[in-house]
């Protein structure tokens, strides 16, 4: 009632006079200006305290709520062989670690964990309880899975972007590829030795994100990927080669086997293989002899392989003709004590006959023609007892003694490929030398390296060690080793419609519990080239300790014909006694284009 | 007498400009207004546009992030292909199912024959 009163008189204009209006008024604007000027005040100086006094320390914060450090993904080069085809891919993986003291409630973030990554709790558990400051909780985890840890927000866990390597063909080429270990460096073989260029570099970039965790901006990361490797390897010589000396080794149920397909001209490999081998996507569950790349790493005794560098020697020195004639002593000869035998009685040979029936005797008169000095020369001249430099890791330089070590039988000993260790490698690259003119050319594997952004940036090319002997002397051994595939003891080696050469070799190995030439543990060899004119192929063949097919001929160089046969038909090379078929044009560009 | 005529006449005068300016000033008034809500009007425009570049910015960021997620992917995906193409195309497989399931074999040196 009093109100409506008051409002009744005031609707008359009795109450206040406009005067005490006004200051009321006016009152009321100075305390509304007087409050937006100290809220202000308040506001100011707050923002001045966050914008200057704790400006440092709340950039830290927001930097560390919104933008995080991730690695980009640092892939390997891939690996191919020369004509382009995968031999070992990487591909993007994650990996989800822990920082066992970050985490606040371990319980909680391992059941978590459990859920996301399929991994029994307790086990994660254990991984966050073995004290150490961090721990890998699961590798190689797919993107799915990374993604659901990275939603769960768990203080102290993280997932990190990793390449790992596969090899798509398991086993093929192994020893040439090697693996890699669990971070992605080089272990062994290619991987290895071109390590710096096949990793990629890992980089760090800053990325934004919201609340959520969801990137907004990432900054532009450099080139990650490792640059590529281009091989020598020729896949399908590489799958003979491995496929013709698993059966060889299983057929003569020898201890181990290696075999190196080159060509001799440009010392490229084409094939290089060991049995027993191992699968490098499984390195760890494979023992360390399967592993290692014998055809490198390991020396043997040549045998009488090594009865080529001898008579190479001879010839050069013109000490020999292939016509002269020399007394098999009836299949035995006694040097500084020590009676050497052939494998059968000979009366008299010519040195072709002594090469083509690989007789001890007669390799020895040769060898004590050419004399201790000279034949050292030679062997060191067609690269024993030095690395060939080959790009592969754990070369073995061989085994050697200078002259002034050898005693009464080592001349003849060594004429016919005894005191001496040699690495298949170096008696393939010493007989690709016969093969190609005199010239011994340092092996290779890697052909070319490019980078992500298709630049070259390596190249390797053909290189000429030093001549070793004449281009004649070349061709007249070549045509003598012609005659132990024709009419001696590599006949097996012959391939139909292709002139081969070659020497066969079975070596006695030394029994170490003797310390004397084992009766049963042999080592047989066949090294040649195919064709003669102009050498396409230069494949050596051991097999190691065989039980059944216990010589060089019956065993390795059968292998040496299946490998060079299948590789010739692979290479399209025509049999000398078959002319190649001519299509017309049309049909030829057709074929081609379906090839 | 004078001095009221002389007051009478200045406020006649005064209110005989007052209402010749009144026009003139309204004018000027409403000129300043409209100066005032336009440069209001900019600074609005100039703060939205800011504020849009910046909505826009964000949104970008998240269509470019996606986007560079999915090409990930893709490319990701395209390497997965390649290993297993790799891994079918594996001699030793080819030469299983020839010899196993299609009962292929090896030609005989004869029966092959180089194109040139």
């Amino acid at each position: 009632m009093q109100r409506r009163a008051r409002g009744k008189s005031s609707d008359k204009g009795e109450a206040t006079p406009a005067p005490v209006k006004r200051s009321l008024l006016r009152r009321r604007v100075i305390i509304l200006f007087c409050s937006l000027a100290a809220a202000l005040t308040i506001i100011s100086g707050q923002l001045f305290s966050l914008q200057v006094f704790r400006y440092s320390e709340l950039v830290k914060v927001a930097d560390g709520q919104t933008s995080r450090r991730v690695p980009s993904v640092s892939r390997r080069g891939t690996i191919y062989d020369r004509n382009g085809r995968e031999l070992a891919i990487s591909l993007a993986t994650s990996s989800i670690f822990a920082r066992p003291s970050q985490i606040e409630n371990p319980e909680r973030a391992s059941a978590a964990l459990s859920a996301a990554l399929s991994l029994p709790a307790e086990k994660i558990m254990e991984r966050l309880r073995a004290g150490k400051s961090f721990v890998y909780i699961k590798r190689s985890a797919s993107a799915e899975e990374a993604e659901a840890v990275e939603r769960l927000m768990l203080k102290g866990i993280g997932s990190d972007v990793q390449g790992k390597r596969f090899y798509p063909k398991a086993q093929q080429a192994a020893h040439l590829l090697g693996f890699v270990g669990q971070d992605d460096q080089g272990l062994e073989g290619l991987e290895l030795q071109y390590d710096t260029y096949l990793a990629g570099k890992r980089q760090w970039v800053m990325r934004q994100q919201d609340a959520k965790r969801r990137p907004i901006f990432r900054e532009e990361a450099g080139e990650a990927q490792g640059s590529d490797l281009h091989l020598t390897i020729d896949e399908v010589i590489q799958y003979i080669t491995e496929r013709e000396l698993e059966a060889a080794v299983s057929q003569s149920g020898a201890l181990s086997g290696s075999a190196i397909v080159m060509d001799p001209s440009s010392g490229e490999i084409l094939a290089l293989a060991n049995y027993p081998t191992f699968d490098p996507n499984v390195h760890a569950e494979a023992s360390a002899f399967a592993r290692r790349n014998r055809a490198v790493a390991d020396y043997y005794e040549p045998g009488s392989a090594f009865k080529a560098i001898v008579g190479a020697g001879a010839l050069e020195e013109r000490l020999v003709r292939p016509e002269d004639r020399f007394n098999g002593e009836g299949g035995a000869i006694e040097v500084g004590g020590v009676t050497i035998r052939d494998h059968e009685r000979f009366e008299t040979l010519t040195f072709a006959e002594v090469m083509a029936h690989s007789s001890n005797v007669g390799a020895i008169k040769v060898g004590q023609r050419l004399g201790k000095s000279h034949y050292y020369d030679y062997i060191s001249g067609f690269g024993f007892g030095n690395l060939t430099k080959i790009d592969l890791p754990g070369e073995t330089p061989g085994l050697i003694r200078r002259p002034k070590e050898w005693s009464a039988l080592s001349l003849a000993s060594l004429s016919i490929g005894q005191e001496i260790s040699v690495s298949p490698l170096q008696m393939l690259t010493a007989m690709s030398a016969i093969a190609n003119g005199g010239n011994l050319v340092r092996p290779y594997v890697a052909k070319s390296i490019v980078a992500a952004d298709g630049q070259v940036v390596l190249e390797n090319a053909p290189m000429q060690v030093r001549r070793v002997i004449s281009e004649d002397t070349a061709r007249t051994l070549a045509t003598i080793l012609k005659g132990v595939v024709t009419e001696g003891t590599g006949k097996a080696a012959a391939v139909e419609g292709f002139e081969v050469a070659g020497k066969t070799g079975t070596s006695q190995k030394v029994d170490r519990a003797t310390g004397r030439y084992s009766r049963h543990k042999v080592v047989a060899s066949f090294v040649g080239f195919v064709p003669v004119e102009q050498p396409r192929l230069a494949i050596i063949v051991i097999i190691d300790e065989p039980t059944t097919l216990r010589w060089g001929g019956s065993i390795a160089a059968p292998t040496f014909r299946e490998i060079a046969r299948e590789s010739l038909k692979h290479l399209r090379k025509t049999p000398v006694d078959r002319e190649p078929f001519r299509l017309a044009e049309g049909i030829r560009n057709a074929a081609f284009r379906l090839n | 007498m004078r001095a009221q005529s002389i007051a009478a006449w200045t406020s006649v005068g005064r209110d005989r400009a007052s209402s010749l300016l009144k026009p003139r000033i309204d004018q000027i008034r409403r000129f300043d207004l409209l100066q005032s809500l336009v440069l209001g009007g900019a600074v609005l425009v100039v703060v939205l546009f800011y504020v849009w570049q910046h909505v826009q910015v964000v949104r970008l960021g998240y269509e470019v992030e996606y986007l560079a997620g999915e090409r990930a992917a893709i490319i990701q995906q395209q390497k997965e292909l390649r290993l297993e193409v790799a891994r079918l195309m594996s001699l030793r497989r080819v030469e299983e199912i020839a010899r196993g399931q299609l009962g292929l074999t090896s030609p005989k040196s004869g029966q092959v024959i180089v194109l040139e």
